[in-house]
């Protein structure tokens, strides 16, 4: 039996990797996502260095050149990068311009439509007593571009500290002393101390937040990429079959399980064969980038074994369906709610990126379905989940899994001789209950 | 060779919801014959072999092949082409011959020798290395035949073997079929050219509406329908000739009227002659075809 079901797998790897619109992802997938961030990268680097131009309309005079000095040192210092040595602006220069307060004009009126006509880019006005805290006195933003945050961000930071000093030379303080007490408090983020398995205590050490949320992202990402590389040549592959006729001709030789299992293995090995290209060259990155060390190694044996779970997970859904389907528009409506199955990870990975150990995370890490991407997210993610859930999801993945191409199976040996209609859910239920 | 039934079919019943496809069939194939399903389209003959290849399971009866009773283990000595024919497009011919093989545990370069002497018998030795896409229909049948038996089966299952050829290639296909016969395969073919039939099956068996009608040597079926059928040209018409005693069918043919007669034609002859006159008269073996038609009615 094992015989025959590896001499499908071979012809499914062979025919899927030999094919040209596969080579053509393999190596188009990760240019496409190097390709995207180093976009983005580009963008961030050159990309927004073009001055805003901000009107301030400052009622008591007082504001204006305390928010000019602020906009002069930051345009001065803190919008160029160092890359390499090279200074290079990196932010757009925050330019104030002062317009005079006159009543008898309707300033708001007169620099909405300078903003509309693109003249400036924004306005603030600073009421009367705004500076002192007088009660109901305030200070607005005006703008059309109300995406742009990080000039709102910066004048909301600015102000407090202008609104801060003026408030205080009110008082009998020194200035320097006043700076000195309400100077913020410095935090840093520092790893735990423990005891190695050495016995020899190892202290406090730096992290690094972009891999501590990197890892786990990518390791889900690369997940989802490889398992939906491989699965749909699977309901490709058996819709073809279907359509060309070839089907009788197989059941006549093995069992319709056997060929199941047969594809199956084909697909494992294909992505296999993904994984053992993608993660070396994850590997190699991450040695460029002296980031190695924060990538444990055992992450890349469950990445396997997860990786395995949901290619034979989804594609025994997917095989099902192509057998259930005599073309591949039929499969349309049927794939619709395999989708939504599939795409669970995706509604939750970012929430349990900020609270991996929160009750919702660990119960939608339990669920089969989800269990390979979002598991595998949150044991990348410190602390990691405790032991019994990682016991847990595998037990029950497992399980789910062996119910999947049971089910893939029973669908399989009605589906693959049957033409015409496409069958519903309930029709498929049938078929799996059948004896 | 074993006495025993290369298939043996016990009371058969395959229905299709509330459509019965196959009913209660019985049957027996004997070892190193070729023996043939015959009947028109719909009656369940692919429906049986089918149930023969454990493609589809029986409702009710026994189904024993090659000795294996109601399990698949003997597939791998069964070679099948099925009615709709299948072929990887994109594999070449040779790695098309060797996975069907492999499918039925031959190693490739067993599967390779065989499929080139074949390949080589039927005119296709230049195409081994081409893709499948690149042949012609005719050519992708005879490769599907190939993929048949090029496992050296003890049984081959043939379900319309001649549906699309043309003239030329169903001699190649008949003399192919008959070598198999000769080199001690047993060979189950259906069709529903009753004319093949009666030239290669050495037994025959008839299916109307998923029953059997009819089945046996074509010798001792025609023993069974051949004597009371006669070709005769008389200067009369249809009329008077369903007039004569012991005529129950007249079938105008143009020239000659056939027609079937209770009890003895020579009686017959002798008292139709005194009552007009016979220009021609001829006692004919009715074909497989005739006979289906007489069992079947009409609406065969």
């Amino acid at each position: 039996m094992l015989k025959k079901v590896w001499t499908i797998a071979k012809v499914e790897w062979r025919s899927t990797v030999l094919a040209k619109g596969f080579l053509l992802a393999v190596f188009l997938t990760p240019l496409f996502i190097g390709g995207s961030a180093l976009v983005q990268h580009t963008i961030k680097e050159r990309g927004d260095t073009e001055d805003r131009k901000i009107a301030v309309v400052d009622a008591d005079g007082q504001v204006f050149a305390l928010l000019a000095e602020a906009a002069r040192k930051r345009n001065t210092e803190e919008i160029f990068s160092k890359n390499g040595g090279v200074r290079r602006q990196t932010e757009p220069r925050f330019v104030l311009e002062r317009v005079p307060a006159d009543p008898k004009k309707d300033l708001a009126l007169e620099l909405s439509d300078r903003v509309r006509a693109g003249v400036i880019f924004a306005y603030i006005l600073v009421d009367p007593g705004a500076a002192a805290g007088v009660e109901g006195k305030r200070v607005t933003y005006h703008t059309q571009t109300l995406t742009y945050t990080e000039l709102p961000r910066w004048l909301h930071e600015a102000l407090t500290a202008v609104f801060r000093r003026l408030r205080l030379a009110g008082t009998n303080l020194d200035p320097a002393v006043a700076e000195k007490l309400l100077e913020p408090t410095p935090l840093k983020w520092r790893s735990l101390t423990k005891i190695d398995e050495r016995g020899v205590r190892v202290e406090e050490g730096k992290i690094n937040l972009a891999t501590t949320f990197g890892v786990p992202a990518v390791a889900m990402l690369l997940l989802f990429v490889i398992v939906f590389m491989s699965v749909p040549m699977l309901l490709h592959s058996v819709i073809e079959e279907k359509q060309q006729r070839i089907w009788e001709v197989l059941v006549s030789s093995v069992s319709p399980f056997q060929l199941l299992l047969g594809k199956l293995l084909g697909a494992v090995m294909v992505s296999m064969m993904l994984s053992m290209l993608y993660l070396g060259g994850t590997v190699l990155f991450a040695e460029t980038m002296g980031v190695s060390d924060e990538i444990p190694g055992s992450l890349y044996a469950w990445f396997l074994l997860f990786q395995l779970l949901a290619l034979l997970i989804y594609g025994s859904m997917f095989s099902a369906i192509g057998a259930a389907c005599s073309e591949l528009r039929d499969a349309q409506s049927l794939m619709v709610p395999a989708m939504f199955v599939i795409i669970v990870p995706m509604f939750g990975w970012v929430a349990i990126l900020r609270a991996p150990s929160s009750p919702f995370a660990v119960a939608l890490s339990l669920f089969p379905p989800a269990t390979p991407m979002l598991m595998l997210l949150r044991m990348a993610l410190p602390p990691g989940p405790a032991p019994w859930e990682v016991a847990l999801a595998v037990l029950l993945t497992s399980a789910f899994t062996l119910a999947c191409v049971w089910a893939a199976g029973k669908i399989f040996r009605v589906g693959i001789l049957a033409q015409g209609q496409t069958p519903t859910f309930r029709k498929l239920l049938s078929w799996v209950l059948a004896k | 060779m074993s006495d025993e039934p290369a298939i043996k079919l016990q009371d058969v019943t395959k229905n299709y919801g509330r459509h019965t496809a196959v009913d209660r069939l019985s049957l027996s194939v004997p070892r190193g014959s070729v023996y043939g399903f015959i009947g028109p389209n719909g009656s369940g003959k692919t429906t049986t072999l089918r149930v023969i290849m454990h493609i589809l399971l029986p409702d009710s009866g026994i189904v024993e092949v090659l000795g294996a009773r109601g399990t698949r283990a003997a597939n791998d000595r069964i070679g099948y082409l099925p009615e709709e024919r299948g072929l990887y497009k994109k594999m070449t011919v040779r790695q098309q011959l060797a996975y069907y093989a492999a499918l039925k545990g031959v190693p490739t370069d067993e599967a390779d020798r065989e499929g080139d002497a074949w390949l080589d018998r039927m005119g296709l030795t230049a195409w081994a290395g081409h893709k499948v896409e690149a042949l012609s229909k005719g050519m992708m049948q005879k490769i599907q035949f190939i993929s048949t038996v090029v496992s050296k089966p003890e049984l081959v299952i043939l379900d319309e073997p001649f549906a699309g050829l043309d003239p030329v290639n169903v001699e190649v296909m008949r003399s192919a079929i008959l070598s198999l016969r000769e080199n001690g395969a047993t060979v189950v073919l259906s069709t529903h050219d009753m004319q093949i039939a009666s030239e290669m099956c050495d037994f025959v068996l008839m299916m109307h509406k998923g029953g059997k009608v009819l089945d046996g040597t074509l010798d001792s079926i025609r023993d069974r329908y051949g004597a009371d059928t006669i070709r005769i040209g008389v200067n009369g018409g249809k009329a008077e000739l369903l007039a004569a005693e012991g005529v129950t069918l007249v079938r105008d043919l143009g020239r000659l009227q056939e027609i079937r007669v209770a009890g003895d034609p020579r009686a017959f002859l002798h008292a139709l002659s005194g009552k007009m006159e016979v220009r021609h008269f001829e006692i004919v073996t009715p074909s497989l075809h005739d006979i289906f038609l007489r069992i079947a009615g009409p609406d065969a």
